[in-house]
């Protein structure tokens, strides 16, 4: 059965490749066998005929349609009723109200297959992968689409109750989360350290790429003109906006830089027909500056194009943990007002020809999420020389302001080492890209002088 | 879908009404735009879907859909389902023996084939499987992957019972011959008759055992266990033969019936007859049931119960109150459709709720205990005074030591299966009290 709940990721994993192209089928060739259709009647007529209670033409036909669907691949679906009006809505807004997990069915359990940012369940700590298999006490086996939706999703300040299957944990855990509006702030950045960017893209939205050139912008301005390397997280982003992701890409390496090869991502569909061909066609922000960028389990579809494309160009190093591997595209065709179909129709491939699907993109330099164990003894000798230094400043010149600082900038790093090991390493990472970076240009200067 | 006995037999519950009349109906049956919508869905799906598709594929995939979403016990039954559904309700088949249910949520073991592959390895009633061949455990149909070639074989994750690491068993696939009903003397004057599923000729076997069971025993029986445990149904006539073979029909008030159902369309009643009835005249009856005790099984159950014929004793059992019938949609695909709910004698539905034991037995392994007894009576003291009735010491040692060999078989039988064992000692207690009643009536007289 396709179950799609949270909203969002429903929307904008339909990647929009063909989002303009929904068009009626041409009633006219319908190429189903008459002998099959006569099966398929016949099913129907005995159903309403004979089945314990009525039911209605309806209900069979859309049961039907989503059982043809359910059984093609995991992405496609049969997306009815409202629904198709949020898919607007939320390419629009960008916000929502739920808990903010997309949910996907894994035989009889669901699957967390993303979870948004800053949401109730990620504060929860629910990580893409678990199972979930109550909600509200309610056993999620065989729960209508529809059901799930509401339960997890609506008026905010409701509580939900999951019952959770977590990697590692061989009882379920149960936990209480309560419905929040969730914002998508799709694009975040920040100055890590002095010279040192971050820029995280959750999502791949509509604004994506004036979001990201705006974030570079400001970030060369707080850096003061001395940006020595990005980070660019695309950790738990579940996709979005094909023509998004490429746009974004773009920023990163432009149409001069690539020389030959200008393509960021293709397609191929049945029979091995190219389809798309998305090319870096603009100059870019940020072309030079070493940049890491982190993927993870949670990195899928559009943001797996992203890290494929810089990888395939040694634009970037990818670190982390490889990838979900969602590299199909799924079109949407309308069938009638009210209900639509999203099938898979092609591939996509990183511009060196890999195809993304299942095998996801591998990083260059594996980063496992490592949880540092809290050293008391370190912590409160730290303070202690903190306190010491203080004692001294009274006394001295500028040089302990200095100690102070670096005193700083060493105890935010094993903050930032306790808060996000990925993180924490990626930066050092960076921090070697750019030291190598600095090395060539002296050898470079040095060779020309 | 679901092709492991229990599911399959579960919708087998009543096929046999015939249906062979279905005329096929024009499409006009269904409305034009919900058909439009579907059509239009396979002529996208046909036209742009990544790898090419057969007509058949999705038509079998809808019917699929629409009766997978009716309930849990609707199936569309075609290809491997439909030869294997088929193969199994004639007999022996490839696998590992056991069967299972979903049960809040979790894959359990309901049923183990003595002898099988599964029992040798030993997969107990209530383990739970976490993976199979080393993928997690989806579905009740996850039990597909157990159906195999002999001799090939397959991994199996559980988790015991009380256990708190899971352990993983190899084991290979075997011929199971799994006769539905078996029989024998638990020990003299009591009786056993086992009944795992209810096929063609399941009440007929039914009687040829308690047939047995009286001449082997020679003397009257005294009492007779029914063994319903992990009995997933079947045949719904079947069930009720054999419920009027086990009713006596002479005690019975004024409410005749074994069991009614309704449904939309679907009406029946089904009541206990005077002849052809009655085989266990005036022997009580332990009928024993669990969690993987289900439809035909629950309404044997039910009918004993409300009749006050049966003690019921073991656990609750699973709820499975729906009535199915098959529908062939052509020569290699039949559709069973849930038609009806059954309810027994007194109204209850048994849907959901189950039957609720009168007597509940937990399976309780009994962990055995090696300290030798060694027997310190009177008899063991030097000069003790003999026995008043004038029993010299080498007759009461013999006595001593056939009820010493008695109480190796019942704790050897509470080893193996705690259930039973219980159920024996409730039919000796029901004896005790009849033959109380008889005393007190006789010295009425």
């Amino acid at each position: 059965m396709k179950i799609k709940t949270n909203k969002i990721i429903q929307v904008l994993s339909i990647c929009c490749l063909a989002y303009n192209v929904l068009t009626y089928a041409d009633d006219s060739k319908t190429t189903i066998s008459e002998e099959e259709l006569q099966r398929f009647t016949k099913a129907v007529t005995i159903i309403k005929e004979n089945y314990i209670k009525s039911t209605s033409d309806a209900k069979l036909v859309d049961d039907a349609i989503q059982g043809m669907l359910t059984e093609l691949d995991p992405h496609s679906a049969y997306i009815k009723g409202n629904k198709v009006k949020i898919l607007d809505m939320l390419l629009e807004h960008g916000k929502f109200e739920g808990i903010g997990i997309d949910l996907e069915p894994d035989g009889a359990l669901l699957k967390v297959t993303a979870v948004i940012d800053n949401s109730p369940a990620k504060k929860a700590g629910i990580r893409v992968g678990d199972s979930i298999l109550r909600i509200n006490d309610k056993v999620t086996k065989n729960m209508p689409p529809k059901e799930m939706f509401s339960l997890l999703n609506g008026s905010k300040g409701n509580k939900v109750t999951l019952t959770v299957i977590q990697k590692n944990h061989h009882k379920p855990r149960t936990i209480t989360l309560t419905r929040e509006i969730i914002k998508i702030q799709a694009v975040k950045w920040d100055l890590l350290t002095p010279n040192y960017g971050y820029i995280r893209i959750s999502l791949f939205t509509q604004q994506g790429f004036d979001d990201v050139s705006k974030a570079i912008l400001k970030l060369q301005k707080a850096a003061k003109g001395n940006l020595h390397g990005v980070i660019l997280d695309l950790r738990n982003n579940a996709g979005g906006l094909f023509e998004s992701a490429i746009r974004v890409t773009n920023c990163f390496m432009g149409a001069e830089d690539l020389k030959e090869n200008r393509i960021i991502a293709y397609t191929k569909s049945r029979d091995n027909e190219t389809g798309t061909v998305a090319k870096a066609n603009y100059g870019a922000f940020l072309p030079k500056t070493p940049l890491v960028v982190l993927i993870n389990e949670g990195t899928a579809s559009a943001a797996e194009i992203v890290a494929g494309a810089l990888q395939d160009h040694k634009r970037a190093i990818i670190a982390g943990t490889h990838s979900f591997g969602k590299g199909t595209v799924q079109t949407p065709f309308v069938l009638d007002k009210k209900s639509l179909i999203k099938i898979t129709t092609a591939l996509y491939y990183t511009p060196y020809g890999h195809s993304i699907q299942v095998k996801g993109i591998i990083p260059d330099v594996i980063i496992n999420d490592f949880k540092i164990q809290e050293n008391k003894q370190a912590a409160e000798e730290s303070a202690g020389v903190e306190n010491l230094a203080a004692h001294v400043e009274q006394g001295t010149d500028k040089t302990p302001q200095k100690n102070r600082q670096r005193q700083e900038q060493e105890n935010n790093e094993i903050a930032l080492a306790h808060k996000d090991y990925q993180l924490y390493e990626a930066l050092h990472l960076l921090e070697g890209l750019s030291a190598v970076d600095n090395a060539q240009h002296i050898t470079t200067l040095s060779v020309k002088r | 879908m679901g092709n492991k006995i229990i599911l399959f037999i579960v919708f087998i519950f009543v096929c046999c009404i015939a249906h062979s009349t279905i005329a096929i109906e024009s499409s006009d049956d269904i409305s034009k735009t919900a058909l439009q919508r579907f059509t239009r869905a396979i002529a996208h799906i046909k036209q742009d879907y990544i790898k090419p598709i057969s007509d058949k594929e999705l038509v079998d995939n809808a019917i699929n859909g629409m009766l997978s979403n009716l309930d849990p016990h609707s199936d569309y039954l075609v290809g491997d389902s439909f030869t294997k559904a088929n193969a199994l309700l004639t007999g022996e088949y490839i696998g590992i023996g056991f069967s299972s249910a979903t049960i809040n949520g979790a894959v359990k073991v309901i049923a183990v084939t003595d002898g099988s592959p599964a029992d040798k390895e030993g997969l107990k009633v209530g383990d739970v499987i976490t993976e199979i061949n080393g993928k997690s455990v989806k579905d009740i149909n996850a039990d597909k992957p157990t159906y195999g070639p002999k001799g090939s074989k397959i991994t199996l994750t559980i988790l015991h019972k009380n256990e708190p690491k899971p352990v993983t068993l190899t084991l290979v696939r075997d011929i199971i011959k799994s006769p539905p009903v078996q029989w024998r003397l638990l020990e003299p004057n009591y009786g056993y008759i086992g009944i795992k599923v209810f096929k063609t000729q399941t009440s007929e076997e039914v009687k040829t055992a308690i047939t047995s069971l009286k001449k082997t025993n020679k003397k009257k029986l005294q009492g007779v266990v029914i063994d319903l445990r992990g009995n997933g149904g079947g045949l719904q006539r079947e069930a009720v033969n054999i419920t009027n073979y086990l009713l006596d029909f002479d005690k019975l008030q004024k409410n005749k019936l074994i069991t009614y159902a309704k449904g939309q369309n679907y009406e029946s009643q089904s009541f206990a007859s005077s002849e052809d009835g009655s085989l266990l005249h005036n022997i009580p009856i332990v009928v024993l049931i669990n969690e993987g005790s289900a439809s035909a099984a629950e309404l044997i159950a039910g009918a004993l119960q409300d009749h006050k014929r049966a003690i019921i004793a073991g656990e609750r059992s699973l709820g499975k109150g729906s009535l199915q019938v098959m529908f062939p949609i052509d020569m290699d695909s039949k559709i069973g459709l849930t038609t009806a709910l059954y309810y027994t004698p007194l109204g209850h539905s048994p849907q959901v709720k189950g039957i609720t034991p009168d007597v509940i037995i937990n399976n309780i392994e009994i962990v055995d205990n090696n300290q030798p007894l060694g027997i310190i009576g009177e008899g063991a003291l030097t000069n003790h005074i003999k026995n008043g009735n004038g029993y010299n010491d080498n007759i009461i040692q013999r006595i001593h030591e056939a009820l010493q060999i008695q109480k190796n078989n019942e704790l050897a039988l509470a080893r193996k299966d705690y259930q039973l064992y219980e159920a024996l000692h409730l039919l000796k207690g029901l004896n005790a009290v009849n033959n109380m009643q008889c005393m007190a009536s006789s010295t009425k007289n």
